[in-house]
């Protein structure tokens, strides 16, 4: 097997070099025009904006600061502004049934001119109803009702009163009523006086008083119809001159609005209804109901706040279709709500108070939300989606929905609804929404995911430093020259933790352009450099890496037990990843592996005590299977290995020490030692193949520190799958080691690759006779494991012979 | 005019309750004339013994309110109704009295109204009553005994109907006729108790006469801290008197009664909505 060389320098970090660009500072670039590396976001979002068919709302989906609002905002604001502005809406008091108030859908802009007008009308109406209402010829033809009604009255009892005279009788007034009595002299006659009187003027006197009291009971009976006579004249006196008042503003208004057929049909019910109500523009003074004043907005204005128009949806000064965001969309929040006033202790409401949501205003346009805060309300998610089914904004408040409360409420006209809904979120929102809410799918049905990286190539360099150009400009900072663009790149590719990609979370990236400018003016530059990236780049990590430097400090301090010097059976530095916030580094860890006579079973600690995790254990499980097919077939496994992530405290997960663990036991089993200064990452197949690992580049470097901070002695190096050498972007003073030939990292592509490495000694491959070479690590191995199986067969053929001699005897 | 006047006016005020909402602006206005005057305050309900006798008719028929019924009258029952109205006119009186902590008594006597309550006024300073009672038809203005009273009463008349009562400005005619003198000084103390201002009507026909009364007056009314105001009435007719007592928007007419004739004077209480006194020389002959 040929020897394997380390990597050169070259390959341990692809960083991007200065001289492919031919600006000076970012200040020569232009912007982008496209939305860099989200091709296929992009697409989604412009087929789900221009498909116009029921359902087809959009979810944007992906990592936060990946940039989707911005995006989906640039878009849409883009798009919407071609389009036609939207009606505005207006809620109307419905005079038949005020707690229906009526919605009608106007041409952008007239909402507010129609609220002025009626405005206007009611200001009109209160002075001009009570002028005419006082005008000398109102007032002498109501007076002339009432003189009438007067002299019929005085004339009915009158003629009564004359007939009783002339008979002799009096009208007398009873404490409760009238009654009739016979006179005599001016004086009620005595009843004694009465009986003295002979019989048959008795029963005159008697009959006389019978017929006047019939004639008595009628002309009340006619006065009182005369009464109500006179009051419903008077009633059709002032709605003549109600109307008469009142025709004339209306009239003129019915004459503006004449396209408009429902305003019309709205202004003949508001005509109706205050000549109906004229008295209430009558009142000239607020009189105090039963002695208690009230508020100035509870009395008079009150009466006249059911000709107000409530404006609901304003468009005005719109131009094109409404692009919303909502950021709290709570229930009230997005459909609207009527509100209440406390009355004398009481909530009451009108259509004034109804108030309108998000889906108000983005109706006929576009509602961004952010998925997760939609989902976090309460009924904010059942509320969207059933209007969304039902394409009409029906306010209801929850409280009435719950049955929770039964104040006088208002069952608003429906608004149709034609918008389309923009929901932001994670990834994961996305796919438990699909998974568990079967409405989803329907109303969404366009997602659009968002990339957090995208592909490293030259063209792809250039765009990127064109976002940095814009970036830069957006958020007004200084240029960055042409080194400090490639260093960004460079960090670019080592965040998406591969050479061969480009991290585009953007938020990351503006964060270190705004950190590598505060630097810049820390030192006085014009431009951004490349060190001030690079101070931005070390000022991000030292914040962060309290927990590394302890760990590290431990390693030198001989607490947690690595060795980088010397040879040990059985013992290997493996390597972790700690991932913190957004920060990962990497940490050597000892394994150890111990082998003896068994019955076939490797033992792993770490998941014996519950701190491996599922995939380690299957790591584990993979390393007995590879020594049970690999070495001696045909005899039983009989060896009980065990294997123990030293000093480790808390969990271990992942399969990447698997190789590590592999080489451990095959030391173990081979008694031949393993090379302290070297360490090992990497996860194994069951044909002993090296595999591709995660955070190779922290691992590297989190070796490469405890060697520095011991010496390097160039004999230290790093063992990694040759499949993870396309990820290597390490940092510079590892390749500055590298290229001094005193730090070495190797691409092993097997697990015999690995082993030589670490042994020196070979690994051996299998003959054609079926034996491994003599003194090869896989002939000592297979030797060790046909020992055990050997002594085990002896020893179980012994303890059955004991057992047979045992039952003779 | 030269006495001092500070005497009080009315010591003793006689006010006749029916129970009716006239007779109650007539207690109230009763009740702020006894505060002001710290007078004594007598309420007076007359039993009317017409009403007595025809209850006790067996041919007298009654049409009671509101629901037109007619129905035989008792004497019983009229007795009761009677006794309802004493008592109701009585509390009325007693609960006004007593907040306002005026020393007060009350009577109830039977026999015919008018005759009574001229009876009872012998021994009163001043009557004060309704100018109807309970009218038949709605804008009656002066009723029986009212007219009798201003005609015939011993002593000064005050006549007020429902939702009237005293206040500013007083207004009082002025003539140089004893009366009139009276009626000055009664009508400034009332002008002092309410807002300060008076409107001196001066009855006269000539300029001269004119300024002969305001001199008159006007040494007099200096001293008694008023706001005096002069209005010239040339003649001495109702309408010429109304006219400036609506320029003067008047709420109080104090009237002597050597200014208008009898039947003048009971077009005037017809006409006028505002409370008016009428005041006496001395008693007239019966």
């Amino acid at each position: 097997m040929a020897r394997i060389r380390p990597l050169p320098a070259r390959r341990l970090c692809q960083a991007c070099k200065p001289s492919q660009f031919k600006f000076r500072t970012t200040a020569d670039l232009e912007d982008l025009t496209d939305v860099v590396g989200q091709e296929r976001a992009v697409e989604a979002i412009r087929f789900g904006i221009g498909i116009q068919r029921e359902g087809y709302n959009l979810f944007a989906l992906g990592l936060s600061g990946t940039g989707k609002r911005t995006t989906i905002r640039q878009f849409l604001e883009q798009k919407a502004a071609g389009e036609p502005i939207p009606s505005d809406w207006i809620y109307i008091n419905n005079f038949e049934q005020p707690h229906k108030p009526r919605a009608i859908q106007l041409p952008p802009g007239h909402g507010v001119v129609l609220r002025e007008d009626m405005e206007g009308l009611v200001e009109e109406l209160r002075t001009a109803i009570p002028a005419i209402f006082e005008s000398e010829d109102y007032r002498t033809r109501r007076q002339e009702i009432e003189e009438e009604f007067k002299e019929q009255q005085e004339a009915a009892f009158g003629e009564v009163q004359k007939k009783a005279q002339e008979r002799s009788i009096s009208l007398i007034r009873t404490p409760v009523g009238l009654a009739f009595a016979p006179l005599h002299e001016g004086e009620v006659v005595s009843p004694e006086d009465f009986q003295k009187l002979p019989e048959k003027e008795r029963k005159k006197v008697e009959g006389e008083i019978t017929e006047l009291q019939e004639q008595l009971q009628e002309t009340i009976y006619q006065v009182r119809q005369w009464e109500r006579d006179a009051r419903e004249r008077t009633k059709e006196l002032d709605r003549e001159v109600a109307m008469f008042a009142v025709g004339h503003f209306i009239d003129e208004l019915r004459e503006k609005h004449t396209e408009l057929p429902e305003v019309v049909e709205y202004l003949t019910a508001v005509q109706e209804d205050v000549i109906e109500n004229v008295d209430e523009f009558r009142k000239t003074e607020e009189a105090p109901m039963m002695g208690i004043p009230l508020p100035p907005s509870l009395t008079g204005e009150l009466l006249f706040r059911r000709y107000q128009v409530n404006v609901i949806v304003d468009h005005s000064e719109s131009e094109g279709a409404p692009v919303i965001f909502e950021e709290h969309p709570t229930f009230n929040n997005l459909i609207g709500r009527v509100e209440h006033i406390a009355q004398m202790g009481a909530l009451v409401t009108d259509f004034n108070l109804i108030k309108p949501g998000a889906l108000h205003r983005a109706n006929g346009g576009y509602l961004i939300l952010d998925a997760r805060e939609l989902l976090l309300q309460p009924f904010a998610w059942d509320g969207l989606k059933r209007i969304l089914r039902s394409r009409e904004i029906r306010i209801e408040s929850l409280g009435q929905t719950l049955s929770l409360v039964s104040t006088v409420s208002l069952e608003p006209d429906s608004i149709p609804l034609d918008v389309k809904v923009i929901l932001i979120g994670e990834r994961l929102l996305y796919y438990l929404l699909y998974q568990y809410d079967p409405d989803f799918g329907e109303l969404f049905k366009v997602e659009a995911d968002f990339n957090q990286e995208m592909a490293r190539t030259p063209e792809n360099h250039l765009l990127y430093a064109q976002l940095i150009a814009m970036l830069a400009r957006k958020n007004a900072l200084r240029s960055f020259d042409r080194r400090a663009v490639a260093q960004i790149i460079t960090r670019s590719a080592r965040m998406a933790g591969d050479a061969e990609k480009l991290s585009i979370h953007l938020l990351s990236i503006a964060d270190l352009l705004r950190e590598a400018d505060y630097w810049a003016g820390v030192s006085g530059n014009g431009v951004v450099r490349a060190h001030d990236v690079q101070r931005a780049i070390d000022a991000q990590i030292h914040r962060a890496d309290r927990l590394r430097e302890r760990v590290q400090e431990q390693i030198q301090r001989g607490t947690i037990l690595i060795d980088t010097e010397g040879e040990r059976v059985g013992q290997i530095n493996g390597l972790s990843v700690l991932m913190l916030g957004n920060f990962a580094f990497g940490q050597p860890s000892r394994i150890t592996a111990r082998v003896r006579l068994g019955s076939g079973k490797v033992v792993d600690i770490e998941r014996e005590v519950e701190l491996g995790g599922p995939i380690h254990s299957k790591g584990v499980l993979i390393l007995s299977s590879f020594l049970g097919s690999r070495y001696a077939p045909e005899y039983p496994l009989s060896l009980s290995a065990s294997l123990v992530f030293e000093q480790s405290y808390g969990g271990v997960e992942g399969d990447s020490a698997s190789m590590a663990e592999l080489c451990a036991l095959l030391s173990a089993l081979a008694k031949v030692p393993i090379k302290q200064p070297l360490a090992v990452t990497g996860s194994v197949s069951q044909h002993g193949e090296a595999q591709p690992i995660g955070g190779v580049n922290e691992k590297i470097e989190g070796f490469f520190d405890v060697c520095k901070a011991r010496g390097l002695t160039g004999d230290q190096g790093v063992v990694i799958p040759a499949s993870n050498v396309q990820h290597l972007m390490l940092r510079q003073d590892v390749i500055e080691a590298v290229k001094e030939g005193q730090f070495s990292v190797y691409a092993v592509e097997t697990v015999d690759q690995a082993i030589e490495l670490l042994t020196g000694v070979p690994a051996g491959e299998r003959r054609k006779d079926g034996s491994f070479p003599p003194g090869s690590i896989n002939q000592l191995v297979e030797a060790r494991l046909i020992g055990f199986a050997e002594k085990q067969r002896a020893f179980e053929s012994s303890s059955e012979k004991e057992k047979s001699t045992g039952k003779e005897g | 005019m030269n006495k001092p006047n500070d005497e009080a006016l009315f010591r003793r005020i006689l006010v006749a309750l029916d129970a009716s909402h006239h007779s109650l602006a007539a207690l109230e206005a009763a009740v702020e004339l006894a505060v002001s005057m710290k007078a004594k305050l007598r309420g007076l309900y007359v039993e009317d013994v017409n009403l007595l006798r025809a209850a006790g008719s067996p041919v007298t028929r009654e049409v009671r309110f509101p629901s037109v019924t007619a129905a035989q009258l008792d004497s019983a029952r009229m007795e009761r109704q009677l006794r309802a109205q004493a008592r109701q006119a009585r509390r009325a009186l007693a609960a006004a009295c007593e907040r306002r902590e005026i020393e007060w008594a009350f009577d109830v006597v039977r026999g015919e109204v008018a005759h009574e309550v001229m009876a009872a006024a012998r021994e009163a300073d001043i009557l004060i009553l309704g100018k109807v009672s309970r009218p038949l038809v709605r804008k009656a203005r002066l009723g029986s005994t009212a007219l009798t009273a201003a005609v015939q009463a011993p002593c000064c008349v005050l006549l007020l109907q429902r939702d009237e009562s005293i206040r500013p400005p007083v207004a009082v005619t002025y003539d140089g006729s004893p009366a009139a003198r009276k009626a000055l000084r009664i009508a400034t103390r009332l002008a002092q108790k309410n807002g300060g201002y008076l409107a001196v009507l001066i009855v006269a026909e000539t300029s001269q006469e004119e300024y002969r009364l305001q001199a008159d007056t006007a040494d007099w009314l200096r001293r008694q801290s008023v706001l005096v105001h002069y209005q010239l009435v040339q003649e001495k007719s109702v309408s010429a008197l109304i006219q400036v007592l609506q320029a003067e928007q008047s709420g109080l007419l104090v009237l002597s009664d050597t200014i208008l004739h009898l039947a003048e004077l009971q077009k005037l209480l017809g006409e006028v909505d505002w409370p008016v006194l009428l005041v006496r020389a001395r008693e007239p002959k019966l």
